[in-house]
C-alpha cells in the first residue's frame, strides 16, 4: 500500500464527509470542510513564503541580481502599515497602502476592461449582418435599461408601457443569463462529481481487480 | 375556673383560649406594639417607643405610672412636658394641664380650714372632682417632691433622697399656710402653724420688719423656688402642695425627732425656717393653730424647749441667763409661746426669733458642711489677751481647744478648720491699746480680715502702724494687723478657705480684699444690719477686677437704700452714697493711703451697726481713738430712733447689757477684757443672726466647689465672689438668695461702668413676650397702696426677670391668667392672683373661655413651665411667637437642665421619654424627615409585587419639585447611554412578538426530514446516473459533440509547435476534476508538438496541479514560471515579459534567468486553464489585449457562458469547455462522458420534476425570502 493509495482514501473519505450535507449539516461535513479550508490555507502560505517571500529576502540580503535592494523597503513598509490596520489608534496608516492596492488594482482593472472587454466586445458586435451580435448587443441594452428603471422608479401602474417592455426584456436577459449559468456551474458539479466518483470508483474497482 | 377578660370587650374567656369568644380578638399577648407616633415596632414590655420616646400606649402608661407612684413609692417619677403632633404648631393647649384648682381657684380645702387660702369648697362651688386627679403626676407623686428643699443638690441626688426618705418613712417638712392653700384636695390637712399666740400687731410688726424686696422675693419663691440646677422640675408650691402632711401626724412631726435625724436628707438648716419667714411666707394672723410639724422652723434648742428643759449649756449665753433669771413660761404646745420674748425685745423680732442658740443647733451640725454654729461659739468667744495663750496651744493642736477659755475640759473642734481658723486669730494680735470690747470687736473685723489676700505690704504695714499708733479699732487698721501675718492667715484659714485661698493666689488680678468680699455673700452683705460695719471692699484705687459680688450688692443696695420698707440698718448699709464713701475709703485705707484721710473713713463708711458698737465703745471705755470718735459722729441717734425703731429697742437692749457688763448679748465691744464671756461679746458680730454668721462660712466653701459651674454658667460674673448658698437659710429660701446673687452678679456686669454699657449677659436671655417691666408693676400693683414702690425693686426684679428667663420659671406667671373666682383670688398668693386674673382677662376679651386658646398641652405640664414658656400666658402667644419661643436656646437649655435623675437604666428609659413631641419637632431638619418616601404598601402589580417598602419615586420627585430643586430632580433621574440602550433593548425584547427563524430549527421534523429525502434522492439519482453510465457506458450512445473550437485550439497548438507555450495552471483542487481533463489534453498535444511549457499560476494550489499534470503529461520542456501573485496586477506585468525587448523580471523584481525571459518573449500560444471566470478575464484584458499571443481557454462549463463573447471576438481562440471538449481535444474514452450525460440527464430530470411538484405542492414556505 502506497501512499496515493492511502491518499486516496483519504480522499474518499473526505469526500464522503462532504456529501455528507445530503442529509444535513453534520460534523462530518464541516470536518471535510474545514480541513478543505485549512489545507488550502497552509498551502496558500506555503506557496507564498516560499515563493514570494524567501525569495524577496534572499535577494535582499544576499544583494542578488536586482538593481537596488534598498526597493524592497517601500513594499516592506506597506506590508507594515497594513498589518496596522489591526492597531485601532494607528489603524488610519493601512489607509495608505490599501488604497494604493485599490486604485492600482482599479486602474489595471479598467484599463484590462477597456481594452480587453468593452473595446473589443464592441467592436465584435459592431460588425453588420451577425445577428447574434445585434442581439447581443440588444441583450446588453436590455440588461442595462432593466438596471436603469428599475433602480430609480419600481415599474408600476403610472411607468410608461416602453419603459415596462424594456425593463422585462432586460429582467428576461438576465435570468436567460442567469440560467444559463446555473446550468453550466450545475454541468461543472456534475462534472466534477461524475468525475469523482468515476475515479474511486475506477480505483475502488481497481484495488479490489475488478477492473484493470 | 378561671378567667381571663378580653382587653377588647372586657367578656370573660376560659383560660388558655385564643380568641376571645365574645368579639372573636385576640387573646394571646402581642410581643410587640407599634408606636402610635413613628410607627416603630417595640417591644410590649417598652413603655416608651425606643425611636421617638413617645410613650407606646399612653392609658396604660399612665395607669403603670398611677400605680407604681401608688404602689411602689419609692420611685420617682419624672415629670413630662406637653407635647405637640409633629408639625402642629400654635400655643400649646394647657387647659388639661392645669389642675382645677389651680385654673379655677376652686380649692377643696375642707382639710384645711384655718389656712389662709381658705378656697371654697368643692361642694360649694359645684367641683366634685379631687384636685389631685387634676394634678400632673409628677406633681401628685409625693416622693418626687423633695427636690425642691434639696435644691443645693443635683436632681439625682434629690430622688435619691426622696427614695430614700420615702423608704424610711420620714416625714417631711410642713409647709406654710400660705402655700398650703394652694394644695389642691387629697394632699391632707396642712399642719398649722402655732402662732396663735401670736397677735396681728406682732405680725404685722415682723412683716414690716422685713425688708420688701425680701417679702417679694418670698412671695415670689413659689414661683421661682425650682432652682436653677434641680429644683427647676417643680414649683414650690406645687411640691408642697405634694407634701405628705396629710398623712404625718403630729407626732410625727416631732421638731425634735426631726432635727435630730441624723440621716435624714431634711437637714435641719433647710427645716430651720425662721418665724419671720413663716409669717412672711403667707400666715395669717389668723392661723390659731398649727401642727406640730412646724416646730421644725425653730432651731433645735428652741424646739425643745417647750417639751423638755434645754441644757443650759446648749442654749446661747444671752438666752441662758435670761432663762435663769426668769425662767420661760410653760408652754403647752407651741413653740412660739415658749419663746422668751424678753431676749427678742433688744432685737428685730425677725431677728431675734431666727437667732439660733450658741450652741450647736442640730440641724447645723448634721450638715456635711463646716459647723458654722460651732463657728460663731467660738467666735463669740474670741479670746482676749490671757486666752491667747491658750489659742496658741490649740494652734498647736488644732483638734483640742478650750472655747472660751474656761478650765472646762477641751472640747473637740467640730473640724479641723476651725481650729485653725481660731488658730488665726491667735496669730493675728490685736493691738495692745485695745480694750476687751475693742478686742471683741478687732476680733470679729480681723476675721473678715483674715479672709483678705495679700495686701500692699507698704499700705499693710503704714496702716497698721498708724492704726496701732492711734489705738485705731476701726476696721481698717485690723484689717491691716491681719494683714501682716499673712502666713498664720494662710496657715490658719479652714480648709475651704485655704482653697479658696489658694484659687484666688492664682489670680494675679485679684486684690486681696476681692477675697474678703468673695467671702461674704452679696445677700449677708445685704442684709448685714447695722452695726456689723462695712464689709471689706475693694481697693478703691486699685479696682478689683469684678467683684460681682460687693459691686452688685452695692448696686443693688443703691436702690433699695431708697425704700422705706427697708429696715434701718439695711437701709443704712444700702445707701448708695454711704457704701461709695465707705468703699473709697476702705479702697484707699486698703491701698495704703494716709492715715489721716482713714480717719475719716469710719465716719462715712461704717454702717450704723458698727457705729453703734464704736458708740458704745466710746462711752465705755473712753477711748480716745479718733477713728472712733469719727464713727460716734456718723451715728446719729435720732435718726435711728426715728427712722429705725425697729432697732431702737435693740440698741437699748445693748446698752443696758453694756450697763450691766452682760456677757451673754453684748452689743458694743465695752466689754470687761478679763471677762471670758466678753470674748464673744462682739456685738457688732453678735447682732448677726446666727444663719447670717453660719452662711457666711458656709458660702464660701460652696463658693469654691461652685466657682467652675459658675465661671461656665456666668461667664462674666468674675472669680469667686457669686454666691448662690446660703447655709443658714432653709432650702427654698437658699435657692432664692443664690439666684439672687446670681443675678445680682449680672446686674453688676450690665450696671459697672468699666464694663461694656447693657451687655448681653450670654445664656441669659429674656423670654420673648417677657416684659421685666410687667412683673414689676404687677408685683407692685399686688403691694399695699400705701408703701411706696421702691426703686430697688427695679434692679431686684431686672436680676429676677434674668433668673426666670434662665430658668423659664414662672415669673412670668403673674401675667398668665386664669379664670378665678374672686374668693379664692383673695387666697392665692398675689402673683398667682395676677395669673388668675390675666387668664380671666383674656377669656373675657377674646369672648371664649381662655383655655379654650390654648391648644394643646401635655396632662403634666406645670404651671411654671407653662408660663415660663412664653413669660406670659401662653394664650397671648401667637403662632409665630411661639415657635420663636420654642426655638429660644434658653428653652432648650432649661430642658436639658429638667433632665430626670439618673437612677439606672430605667431612670435613662424614662429620660428618653420626658421630651415631649412637641420639642422633638424643634430639631433642625424634621421637616425634610417629615416626607415619607417610603410606601409600606406592596405594589399589587409590576415587578415589585409583593415587595413593601418600595421608595415612592414620585412623591421624591414632587418634593424635589416642589422646592424647586428641578435640576437636581434632572440631575438624579439622568441615565447614561448605556442605561438607554439598555431600556431600549429591554423595551425591544418586551414588545417584540415570536420571530419565525427560518431555518432548520424551525422547520418541522417532517419538512426537514423530507427535505433530507430529497437531497439525498437527488444524490441517489445522479450517483446512480454516473454509476449507470460507468458501468453501463454503452447506455447511451454518446459521441463527443463537434466543437469548432477543438479545431481552432489543435490549429493553434500545432502552431505553436516547437515554441515556448505559457500553459497558466490557474484552478483549485476544487474543480481539479473538471480541468485535469483539459489539462492533460493540452499537455499531450505540446507535448505531442515538442512545445517547451512555461507552467505557472494565479492559484497557490495550481501549481501543485501543475506540477501533477506534468507529471501525467510528461511535456519535453517544461519551465516553471512560479506563482503569479496580485491577478491582473501580476498578469499586467507577465504581459511585459511577453515583449522580447523588454527584460523582464519576475514578480519580485528578481530578473528571470535569460532562457526563461526568451522564452516568454517567444511564447507562441497562452493556454489558459481555469474554472474562474475573474480569472479568464484577466487573462484576456491584461494579456490578451496586450499582445497578439492566442489564447486557448481550457475552462469549466461553469465559465464557458463567459468565455464565449471572447471567443466570437476573437481574443481567444478557442475556449474548451467540459468533459466533452477534453474528450474531443484528446480523444479519450466516453465512458465518462456517458456518466455525465446520464447525470446531466438525471440533473435535468430533477429539475423538471422538482418544478412539476413545487408547481402543484407550492413552495416551501421557510424558502420565502
Amino acid at each position: 500500500m502506497n501512499l496515493e493509495f492511502v491518499g486516496t482514501v483519504i480522499g474518499l473519505i473526505l469526500t464522503l464527509f462532504i456529501y455528507s450535507y445530503v442529509v444535513g449539516d453534520n460534523p462530518l461535513y464541516r470536518l471535510a470542510v474545514h480541513l478543505l479550508v485549512g489545507v488550502s490555507a497552509a498551502y496558500a502560505t506555503v506557496v507564498a513564503v516560499d515563493r514570494i517571500l524567501l525569495p524577496a529576502i534572499r535577494n535582499a540580503v544576499d544583494g542578488g541580481t536586482s538593481t537596488n535592494p534598498l526597493l524592497w523597503l517601500v513594499p516592506a513598509a506597506l506590508a507594515v502599515l497594513l498589518l496596522l490596520r489591526y492597531v485601532r489608534p494607528i489603524s488610519w496608516l493601512a489607509d495608505g497602502p490599501v488604497g494604493a492596492l485599490v486604485g492600482i488594482g482599479a486602474a489595471v482593472a479598467v484599463v484590462g476592461v477597456v481594452a480587453g472587454t468593452v473595446l473589443p466586445q464592441v467592436a465584435g458586435a459592431a460588425q453588420p449582418g451577425d445577428f447574434l451580435s445585434l442581439l447581443a448587443a440588444l441583450a446588453t441594452v436590455f440588461a442595462l435599461l432593466y438596471f436603469h428603471f428599475t433602480s430609480t422608479a419600481p415599474t408600476n401602474e403610472n411607468t410608461a408601457p416602453w419603459k415596462a417592455g424594456l425593463s422585462v426584456m432586460g429582467r428576461s436577459i438576465l435570468m436567460i443569463t442567469f440560467g444559463a449559468l446555473f446550468a453550466s456551474a450545475l454541468t461543472t458539479s456534475i462534472v466534477i462529481l461524475s468525475e469523482r466518483v468515476t475515479f474511486y470508483f475506477d480505483e475502488v474497482a481497481s484495488f479490489l481487480g475488478l477492473i484493470q | 375556673m378561671k378567667e381571663i377578660n378580653c382587653k377588647h370587650c372586657g367578656g370573660p374567656n376560659a383560660v388558655g383560649s385564643r380568641f376571645c369568644g365574645h368579639c372573636g380578638a385576640s387573646l394571646q399577648p402581642s410581643s410587640e406594639q407599634i408606636c402610635p407616633s413613628c410607627q416603630t415596632v417595640n417591644s410590649i414590655d417598652l413603655l416608651y417607643c425606643d425611636n421617638c420616646g413617645t410613650r407606646l400606649n399612653p392609658d396604660a402608661g399612665e395607669e403603670d405610672e398611677s400605680e407604681s407612684a401608688a404602689n411602689a413609692g419609692g420611685t420617682p417619677q419624672p415629670f413630662s412636658l406637653p407635647e405637640r403632633s409633629p408639625g402642629q404648631t400654635g400655643p400649646l393647649d394647657i387647659e388639661q394641664e392645669l389642675p382645677d384648682w389651680l385654673r379655677t381657684g376652686e380649692v377643696d380645702d375642707d382639710q384645711e380650714p384655718s389656712t389662709s387660702l381658705d378656697l371654697d369648697a368643692p361642694e360649694e362651688s359645684g367641683i366634685t372632682h379631687r384636685p389631685q386627679d387634676d394634678l400632673p403626676e409628677w406633681l401628685v407623686e409625693e416622693e418626687g417632691i423633695g427636690a425642691i428643699f434639696e435644691s443645693d443638690k443635683s436632681t439625682d441626688e434629690l430622688f435619691e433622697r426622696d427614695s430614700t426618705q420615702a423608704d424610711e418613712g420620714k416625714d417631711q417638712e410642713p409647709l406654710p399656710s400660705w402655700l398650703e392653700g394652694l394644695s389642691p384636695e387629697g394632699t391632707g390637712p396642712l399642719p398649722t402653724l402655732p402662732l396663735a399666740d401670736l397677735d396681728e400687731a406682732k405680725i404685722g410688726a415682723e412683716e414690716t420688719d422685713i425688708p420688701d424686696w425680701m417679702a417679694e422675693v418670698e412671695q415670689d419663691d413659689d414661683a421661682m423656688s425650682p432652682s436653677q440646677d434641680e429644683a427647676v422640675v417643680e414649683g414650690v408650691d406645687a411640691v408642697d402642695a405634694e407634701r405628705p402632711y396629710d398623712n404625718a401626724s403630729e407626732d410625727e412631726f416631732d421638731v425634735s425627732d426631726e432635727l435630730v435625724m441624723d440621716d435624714s436628707p431634711w437637714t435641719g438648716a433647710d427645716l430651720a425656717f425662721p418665724d419671720w419667714l413663716l409669717s412672711e411666707r403667707g400666715e395669717s394672723p389668723e392661723e390659731k393653730t398649727r401642727t406640730e410639724s412646724d416646730e421644725d422652723d425653730f432651731p433645735d434648742w428652741l424646739s425643745r424647749s417647750d417639751e423638755e428643759e434645754v441644757p443650759p449649756d446648749q442654749m446661747p449665753d444671752w438666752l441662758r441667763d435670761d432663762v435663769s433669771a426668769s425662767p420661760a413660761p410653760p408652754r403647752s404646745q407651741d413653740p412660739y409661746v415658749s419663746r422668751p420674748r424678753e431676749v427678742e425685745e433688744g432685737v428685730p423680732e425677725w431677728l431675734g426669733s431666727s437667732r439660733p442658740p450658741e450652741a450647736s443647733p442640730d440641724w447645723d451640725a448634721d450638715r456635711a458642711e463646716p459647723d458654722m454654729a460651732d463657728t460663731t461659739y467660738e467666735m463669740t468667744g474670741i479670746p482676749t489677751g490671757e486666752e491667747q495663750e491658750d489659742e496658741k496651744k490649740a494652734e498647736e493642736a488644732p483638734h483640742t481647744h478650750s472655747a472660751r477659755g474656761e478650765d472646762e475640759p477641751s472640747e473637740t473642734y467640730a473640724s479641723e478648720w476651725e481650729a485653725s481658723f481660731l488658730a488665726d486669730e491667735v496669730t493675728a494680735e490685736p493691738s495692745e491699746s485695745m480694750s476687751g470690747d475693742e478686742d471683741a470687736d478687732a476680733t470679729f473685723l480681723r476675721w473678715l480680715n483674715s479672709l483678705e489676700d495679700e495686701q500692699p505690704e507698704t499700705a499693710e504695714t503704714n496702716e497698721a502702724e498708724a492704726g496701732e499708733a492711734a489705738g485705731d479699732l476701726s476696721l481698717e487698721t485690723v484689717t491691716a494687723s491681719a494683714a501682716e501675718s499673712e502666713t498664720a492667715h494662710e496657715q490658719a484659714l479652714p480648709g475651704w478657705l485655704d482653697e479658696l485661698d489658694e484659687v484666688d493666689d492664682e489670680e494675679s488680678d485679684t486684690s486681696s480684699e476681692d477675697i474678703v468680699a468673695a467671702d461674704i455673700p452679696s445677700w449677708l452683705r445685704d442684709l448685714a444690719p447695722p452695726g456689723t460695719g462695712p464689709l471689706p471692699q475693694p481697693n478703691a484705687e486699685e479696682p478689683a477686677p469684678a467683684t460681682p459680688l460687693s459691686e452688685g450688692s452695692d448696686d443693688l443696695l443703691t436702690d433699695i437704700d431708697t425704700s422705706a420698707d427697708l429696715p434701718d440698718w439695711l437701709a443704712v448699709s444700702a445707701d448708695p452714697q454711704t457704701l461709695s464713701d465707705s468703699e473709697s475709703t476702705e479702697g484707699a485705707h486698703g491701698a495704703g493711703s494716709d492715715p489721716a484721710e482713714g480717719e475719716e473713713a469710719p465716719e462715712e463708711g461704717i454702717p450704723d451697726w458698727l457705729a453703734s458698737i464704736v458708740a458704745d465703745e466710746g462711752e465705755t471705755a473712753e477711748s480716745t481713738d479718733e477713728t472712733i470718735e469719727s464713727d460716734e459722729t456718723l451715728i446719729e441717734a435720732d435718726q435711728l430712733d426715728s427712722e429705725h425703731d425697729w432697732l431702737s429697742p435693740s440698741l437699748s437692749l445693748a446698752e443696758e447689757r453694756l450697763d450691766d457688763g452682760g456677757a451673754e448679748v453684748e452689743v458694743g465691744p465695752a466689754a470687761d477684757v478679763e471677762d471670758e464671756t466678753s470674748t464673744g461679746d462682739d456685738a457688732g458680730y453678735e447682732s448677726l443672726p446666727e444663719w447670717f454668721i453660719a452662711a457666711a462660712a458656709a458660702e464660701s466653701i460652696v463658693t469654691d466647689e461652685r466657682d467652675s459651674e459658675l465661671d461656665d454658667e456666668l461667664e462674666p460674673t468674675g472669680p469667686d465672689e457669686i454666691d448662690d448658698d446660703f447655709s443658714g437659710l432653709p432650702a427654698w429660701m437658699r435657692d432664692i438668695a443664690a439666684d439672687e446673687a446670681d443675678s445680682l452678679t449680672l446686674l453688676d456686669i450690665g450696671t459697672e461702668s468699666d464694663s461694656p454699657p447693657e451687655e448681653e449677659t450670654p445664656g441669659i436671655e429674656h423670654v420673648p413676650g417677657h416684659a421685666p417691666e410687667q412683673d414689676r408693676a404687677e408685683v407692685t400693683a399686688y403691694e399695699s397702696p400705701g408703701e411706696p414702690a421702691p426703686e430697688a425693686e427695679d434692679e431686684l426684679w431686672e436680676a429676677l426677670d434674668l433668673m426666670e428667663a434662665e430658668l423659664g420659671m414662672p415669673a412670668a406667671a403673674d401675667e398668665a391668667s386664669s379664670a378665678v373666682e374672686p374668693a379664692a383670688i383673695e387666697d392665692m398668693p398675689p402673683w398667682l392672683q395676677e395669673v388668675e386674673k390675666e387668664m380671666e382677662d383674656e377669656a373675657e376679651s377674646d369672648g371664649v373661655p381662655a383655655n379654650a386658646t390654648i391648644a394643646e398641652s401635655d396632662s403634666e405640664m406645670p404651671e411654671w413651665l407653662v408660663a415660663g414658656l412664653g413669660g406670659q400666658a401662653l394664650v397671648e402667644l401667637s403662632e409665630g411667637d411661639l415657635l420663636e419661643l420654642q426655638e429660644e436656646a434658653s428653652l432648650e437649655d432649661l430642658l436639658a437642665e429638667l433632665a430626670p435623675p439618673d437612677q439606672g437604666k430605667a431612670a435613662d428609659e424614662l429620660s428618653r421619654a420626658q421630651i415631649p413631641a412637641w420639642i422633638e419637632n424643634l430639631r433642625p431638619g424634621i421637616a425634610d424627615e417629615d416626607i415619607d418616601f417610603a410606601d409600606d404598601t406592596a405594589p399589587e402589580s409590576g415587578p415589585l409585587t409583593g415587595l413593601p417598602g418600595v421608595v415612592a419615586v414620585a412623591p421624591a420627585i414632587a418634593a424635589i419639585e416642589a422646592a424647586g430643586s428641578a435640576r437636581v430632580a434632572t440631575e438624579r433621574n439622568t441615565i447614561t447611554k448605556e442605561q438607554q440602550q439598555q431600556v431600549i433593548l429591554l423595551r425591544q425584547l418586551a414588545q417584540a412578538g415570536t420571530v419565525v427563524v427560518p431555518g432548520e430549527a424551525t422547520r418541522a421534523p417532517s419538512s426537514r426530514v423530507s427535505a433530507s429525502l430529497l437531497l439525498s434522492a437527488v444524490a441517489l439519482f445522479l450517483l446512480t446516473a454516473i454509476f449507470a453510465g460507468r458501468l453501463m457506458p454503452d447506455l447511451l450512445s454518446v459521441a463527443p459533440p463537434p466543437v469548432a473550437d477543438v479545431q481552432v485550439a489543435e490549429t493553434a497548438l500545432a502552431e505553436s509547435a516547437e515554441q515556448p507555450v505559457i500553459v497558466a495552471f490557474d484552478y483549485s483542487p476544487a474543480v481539479a476534476d473538471a480541468l485535469d481533463a483539459q489539462a492533460d489534453a493540452f499537455l499531450r498535444a505540446l507535448a505531442a508538438n515538442n512545445s517547451t511549457v512555461l507552467y505557472l499560476s494565479q492559484s497557490p494550489a495550481g501549481l501543485a496541479l501543475a506540477e501533477m499534470a506534468m507529471a501525467r503529461a510528461e511535456p519535453t520542456q517544461a519551465v516553471n514560471l512560479g506563482f503569479i501573485p496580485a491577478e491582473s496586477i501580476g498578469l499586467r506585468r507577465l504581459a511585459a515579459c511577453l515583449d522580447a525587448d523588454n527584460p523582464c523580471l519576475s514578480p519580485f523584481g528578481e530578473p528571470l534567468a535569460t532562457e526563461t525571459s526568451a522564452a516568454l518573449g517567444d511564447a507562441a500560444l497562452i493556454v489558459i486553464l481555469t474554472g474562474d471566470t475573474t480569472t479568464l478575464v484577466d487573462w484576456i484584458e491584461q494579456v490578451g489585449a496586450a499582445h497578439d499571443v492566442p489564447i486557448l481557454a481550457g475552462v469549466t462549463e461553469a465559465v464557458a457562458p463567459v468565455a464565449a463573447p471572447y471567443a466570437a471576438t476573437g481574443q481567444v481562440q478557442a475556449v474548451l469547455a467540459g468533459a466533452g471538449a477534453a474528450q474531443a481535444l484528446g480523444g479519450s474514452d466516453s465512458s465518462p462522458l456517458t456518466s455525465l450525460a446520464l447525470a446531466q440527464w438525471t440533473a435535468v430530470a430533477l429539475i423538471l420534476v422538482g418544478g412539476v411538484y413545487f408547481a402543484i405542492v407550492g413552495q416551501p414556505r421557510g424558502d420565502r425570502r
